[in-house]
């Protein structure tokens, strides 16, 4: 599924690559339970269950830290060229004022007016 | 010597009600310094009645909170070049006569930054116990980090040098919310000069505020998180503005995020 949102383009090759590390190794776990089992050994945990169920949620909490990450860094891109945008349209509407001569207040709908 | 500039900054979201209000009365009190409102992507007439009353207007996409909005502000005063803005609400809360002396201030001794204080002006018996329990607790947390007395950290009556706001204009610098006890222990921190003078904080001329019911709880908690990050990350100084272009490449520089590569 994931590849086909790649190919797709809905996904991109870095949270694609996050996407298969976490599922894989998620699926892992389910596929190979004397690994777990030996795992849960060595670890001296009692019940190989718990340690399915610690590994499962350590992956998806992981999973949602980056992408988390990723929309903070978006959030403040986003923000950034929203003002800029509204500083720039400033700009733009004070030049054409001027160079229509002398009308102070241009009167161009701005984005997000009623 | 060219005269110095000031602009003021007045965010506004949904404030129809008190905007033209709020400019009549700046300009009634000999205020000419030039006037800014920054509409937040207000849904009503806000933006236009804002033009109607002769001032300019930088309208925003979409709504991206007060901070944002002021922040948007110190972007067109570093742009156009001034050397002080102050931060003005357009809900009426704010005295015009307060503007002036606040400017001076600046201008006189030198700050970077100067807060119109209610606690040593007046306008702090109009707040509820919740809120003086936040300010004396913010109160507290400024002088036991900076050394630095502080009577009114919530108060959003500010001025600002341009070396003050030219650092804060840059993407990534400023909260996204609710710039209060965090942004100025980082200021106090950062090395810039911070001082109070009396100010009259009134009531909502019109409105509903803001940190009513969940919203409070979660100003509490996102300002907790806020003051806890700025408090732990290492000091850095108040880098010079040598000019006033805006580059999406330039790193974040606050809140512990990592370098962006837009390029």
């Amino acid at each position: 599924m994931a590849c086909r949102q790649l190919t797709a383009g809905k996904l991109n090759e870095r949270n694609t690559l996050v996407w298969m590390t976490g599922a894989i190794t998620s699926l892992s776990l389910w596929a190979f339970p004397q690994a777990v089992a030996w795992i849960a050994d060595w670890l001296e945990i009692a019940e190989v269950f718990t340690l399915v169920a610690l590994v499962s949620t350590l992956i998806l909490l992981g999973l949602l830290l980056q992408q988390a990450v990723e929309l903070s860094l978006l959030q403040v891109r986003l923000r950034e060229v929203a003002q800029q945008l509204a500083v720039l349209q400033r700009q733009t509407a004070q030049s054409r004022a001027e160079l229509q001569g002398g009308n102070s207040q241009p009167q161009t709908e701005m984005a997000g007016e009623r | 010597m060219q005269a110095e500039r000031c602009l003021i900054v007045i965010p506004a979201y949904n404030e129809e009600d008190n905007v033209a209000r709020v400019i009549r009365e700046i300009r009634a009190n000999d205020v000419y310094y030039d006037l800014v409102i920054v509409d937040d992507g207000s849904t009503d007439q806000t933006a236009k009645r804002a033009r109607a009353a002769g001032e300019q207007v930088l309208s925003l996409p979409f709504n991206l909170g007060s901070a944002g909005a002021v922040q948007t502000g110190f972007k067109l005063a570093v742009v156009q070049e001034y050397d002080y803005v102050v931060h003005f609400d357009a809900d009426g809360q704010h005295d015009p006569r307060d503007i002036r002396p606040i400017i001076e201030t600046l201008k006189r001794d030198g700050y970077d930054v100067v807060i119109g204080s209610r606690v040593l002006g007046s306008g702090a018996e109009d707040l509820s116990a919740s809120k003086k329990l936040i300010i004396a607790f913010f109160c507290w947390l400024i002088r036991r980090s900076t050394g630095q007395v502080i009577t009114d950290p919530t108060s959003g009556l500010r001025g600002l040098s341009r070396r003050a706001f030219a650092h804060y204009a840059r993407m990534g610098s400023y909260p996204e919310d609710y710039p209060d006890a965090d942004i100025l222990l980082h200021m106090i921190r950062s090395g810039l000069r911070v001082t109070e003078i009396p100010a009259n904080i009134r009531r909502r001329m019109a409105g509903r505020s803001q940190f009513v019911g969940l919203k409070g709880l979660y100003y509490v908690a996102k300002m907790l998180v806020s003051v806890t990050t700025v408090l732990t990350t290492r000091r850095r100084g108040v880098d010079r503005v040598e000019d006033n272009h805006f580059d999406l490449r330039v790193a974040p520089v606050h809140y512990g995020l990592p370098p962006t590569n837009c390029g």
